[in-house]
């Protein structure tokens, strides 16, 4: 399976805070203590695997990943 | 299944359906993929259906599951299958010729459950499964002419009613359980989910069903066995649903509650053949050997990546499917989660905060071992104790400690 560069945004109107995406890719999405998701819009290549798992497991289908 | 350019066929357009077609593609499954489904639509999100869809906020277009890989499918949609062979390894389509398979995925879902004595064909009487039933519902004459009168205590019922009372309808809850919820969180929780709806001002009729349905000039009349009369402007019948699986009679499968799975997915009594999803009972051996079936969403993206994988991999090499089961729901603006297996704890201690008044979390126990956490609120306490929740000796461990 080749490893696509991937640049993430999240839809922020959509998405409601239940940190699922931290717990599919750790090191790209942070629910911060004051509520707010912190995220990495470019992952490194090697992250690819875990941030689409985010993307397919995020409750509000608020996670976008474009393809490079 | 062997043969690398064969054909796979899934069963089941929804939500299972395509994460397994997906898996199957990014694992180099280079054969022909055929997706059937009911449905006249493309996978799309059905959590959004009671709430966002049904506000206006999110349109039809905007519920699309997107797949990460090139699926290269051929799509046969508002096809429902009649029959399986698997000894043939044949599918039937009406109208069409068999269609031969290498390797099945059976990802039908289930149906959202009719109420018996509830008149068919009534323009006020809803469903609430699929995006046409959603779509039905959204058009109904609202507002003006009586409440909607919500049928049922799960999930579905309690997000609609929210969704409704944010819009300021009236809304009336009826249910023969003792409790919303209460089945998935436990009677305690159950009361408080109640209670919520009780303040937010829905109209909670518990511990009574309806006894008749009665034909009114301008709605629908129900007479629930306690005695009380309510006139509805609409009704939604919101009482669960029934795994899909009329199709798979006569092909020797046991379907006494979804079609039964070994641990690795694949289907008891058949070759080359998995399922995934609402529709599958399997025994989670993280907590015990009883098969069960899971209706979460996150369940059904999990399930069908875990069943595609075992059916490329075949029976003898294939992994166990052994994951917390998680799962979410948002009413008047407060998101309620879970991991786990709150049905199987015996006990209920609190881990942090007081989910019973606020914000907090919630510990199942039995045997001593943590099974399940629910939060309220809490979405930072679920992550540190999903996590723990992970690192708990396993069922298999421990029977062989």
């Amino acid at each position: 399976m080749s490893t696509p560069t991937l640049l993430v945004s999240v839809d922020n109107h959509r998405c409601h805070r239940y940190a699922i995406c931290q717990a599919e890719a750790p090191d790209s999405f942070e629910l911060t203590s004051t509520g707010r998701l912190d995220y990495e819009r470019r992952p490194s290549p090697g992250r690819s695997p875990e941030v689409l798992s985010a993307a397919r497991s995020c409750p509000m289908q608020a996670i976008h990943v474009e393809m490079r | 299944m062997s043969a690398r350019r064969a054909r796979v066929v899934v069963v089941g357009a929804g939500l299972a359906g395509l994460r397994a077609a997906e898996h199957l593609r990014e694992l180099g499954f280079d054969g022909e993929l055929v997706i059937i489904g009911a449905e006249t639509h493309r996978p799309y999100h059905r959590p959004a259906l009671s709430k966002q869809f049904l506000t206006g906020d999110l349109a039809a277009r905007d519920l699309a599951l997107d797949s990460y890989v090139d699926l290269d499918a051929d799509w046969r949609l508002g096809t429902p299958v009649q029959r399986l062979d698997p000894v043939a390894r044949l599918l039937y389509v009406h109208g069409e010729p068999p269609v031969r398979y290498d390797g099945l995925v059976i990802a039908t879902g289930v149906r959202a459950r009719w109420l018996e004595g509830a008149p068919h064909r009534d323009p006020r009487v809803h469903l609430l499964r699929t995006i046409d039933d959603a779509e039905a519902l959204r058009r109904a004459p609202m507002a003006d002419d009586g409440p909607c009168v919500i049928i049922g205590s799960g999930f579905t019922a309690c997000e609609l009613a929210s969704t409704l009372r944010d819009q300021g309808r009236d809304v009336v809850l009826v249910s023969r359980s003792d409790s919303l919820l209460g089945k998935a969180l436990g009677p305690g929780l159950g009361q408080v989910i109640t209670r919520l709806h009780r303040e937010r001002g829905v109209r909670v009729c518990l511990n009574t069903e309806v006894r008749h349905w009665v034909p009114v000039e301008r709605g629908v009349g129900l007479q629930l066995t306690d005695g009380q009369v309510l006139v509805a402007g609409s009704v939604v019948v919101a009482i669960g649903g029934v795994p899909e699986t009329d199709w798979l009679y006569g092909s020797g499968f046991d379907l006494s509650d979804g079609v039964l799975c070994a641990s690795t997915c694949h289907v008891v009594g058949a070759e080359d053949v998995v399922a995934a999803g609402d529709v599958a009972r399997w025994p989670n051996l993280r907590f015990d050997g009883v098969p069960r079936r899971v209706e979460h969403w996150l369940n059904a993206v999990e399930m069908g990546r875990a069943a595609a994988r075992n059916l490329l991999t075949g029976r003898s090499g294939a992994v166990p499917f052994t994951p917390i089961p998680r799962f979410w729901s948002e009413q008047y603006g407060q998101r309620w989660q879970a991991s786990g297996m709150p049905s199987l704890g015996e006990e209920v201690v609190s881990l942090e905060g007081d989910p019973f008044t606020g914000r907090g979390a919630l510990g199942y126990l039995a045997d001593g071992a943590l099974v399940a956490v629910l939060g309220r609120e809490s979405p930072r306490a679920m992550l540190r104790w999903t996590a723990e929740l992970n690192d708990q000796p396993r069922h298999s461990l421990r029977l062989s400690a």
